[in-house]
């Protein structure tokens, strides 16, 4: 039987109405046994009713246990890549940290040399060797900040999917509402618009980037580009 | 020869006009967004570099955009970005991009990149 939502509250007020006439039915079948063949055509339309009330039950409790799964898939799969994502933010950036410390000792012991090349008799060519290898060290910490670019769009990521989530629990609570029992699943309910860019990519990271690029060499090369 | 470079993160945009200038290229623009650089767009630009992920406009769509107009038919376009599926890659091919680089890169990958556009273009 294919869900109907519209029909959900109808059957909803058909399901007291017609307990309300059960009740109405027994209570003058007790008070008066002859009045009851006044009502026989009700009592013959009852069966189906019933029947009917017993199948979007049916439906509702179907549809509970697939929102049961949606939920479980959005807590346990989406969250739990959620977490890799902010392990993944907390290392790099504890190595690029690490990298503009070895970086910043590298550069203060070539200082250090500069220093004490001034007034030998190779100074000047000495320390002019040096100052380029300090301005290849800085650059090289100056490249290591595009880690911030990586994990501003990781955080961007888990942000969107803790919004996600929230989304989710207000459908959750109002499927105590007599509009709306199911819960749609994560590719029904994304709220994403194609047609609208997104500022950050979801599978953004620092690893594995020198085959990432080979990736890409390899189809710009086929394409002849 | 005059770089637009484009991304929405101010130290992305920072790192790659640094790396610019060290391998000899100083004359550029920035934008940190597709729209933004459409307004800049003009004939003075020699050169695009986009990132792809960005607000109001992506790079894709900046790049069918520039490639839509007379002007922006030749332009050398370079994509930089953290996408690294292959059906991006080819996506951005076929939009019309001369080369393209996962983030991170180093310079020797952005100079090296340049040249084969420029030796290409």
């Amino acid at each position: 039987m294919a869900p109907d939502r519209a029909l959900e509250p109808k059957v909803i007020g058909e399901s007291v109405a017609t307990l309300r006439l059960l009740e109405e039915l027994l209570e003058e079948m007790q008070g008066d046994a002859r009045s009851s063949s006044g009502h026989t055509s009700t009592l013959l339309a009852l069966p189906q009713i019933l029947l009917r009330i017993y199948a979007e039950i049916l439906t509702v409790i179907r549809k509970l246990r697939q929102s049961k799964n949606v939920l479980q898939y959005a807590a346990l799969a989406r969250l739990q890549d959620t977490q890799d994502k902010l392990r993944e933010v907390t290392s790099t950036t504890e190595t690029a940290t690490t990298d503009l410390l070895d970086g910043l000792d590298r550069a203060l012991a070539i200082l250090d040399g500069i220093d004490a090349s001034l007034g030998t008799e190779t100074g000047t060519r000495e320390c002019s060797e040096k100052v380029d290898e300090l301005r290849d060290e800085l650059h090289k910490m100056m490249n290591i900040l595009q880690f911030q670019d990586i994990t501003a769009q990781q955080l961007t990521y888990v942000a969107s999917v803790l919004g996600d989530a929230e989304e989710r629990l207000s459908t959750v609570i109002d499927l105590f509402d007599s509009t709306g029992i199911a819960v749609h699943s994560p590719e029904e309910s994304e709220t994403h618009d194609e047609d609208e860019p997104r500022n950050f990519d979801p599978n953004a990271t620092v690893q594995s980037v020198r085959e990432r690029q080979a990736l890409v060499d390899e189809i710009f090369s086929s394409e002849g580009r | 020869m005059k770089f637009l470079v484009v991304d929405d993160s101010a130290t992305m945009r920072r790192i790659i006009v640094n790396s610019l200038q060290r391998i000899g290229f100083s004359d550029h623009v920035e934008a940190s967004d597709g729209v933004e650089a459409l307004e800049l767009f003009d004939s003075s630009i020699d050169f695009l570099i986009t990132d792809w992920n960005m607000p109001n406009m992506g790079g894709l769509e900046l790049v069918k955009a520039i490639r839509a107009r007379e002007d922006g038919k030749r332009l050398p376009i370079l994509m930089v970005t953290t996408r690294s599926v292959r059906e991006d890659i080819i996506q951005a091919a076929e939009a019309g991009v001369n080369n393209y680089i996962v983030k991170p890169f180093t310079p020797q990958v952005l100079k090296e990149k340049i040249n084969l556009i420029l030796g290409v273009v």
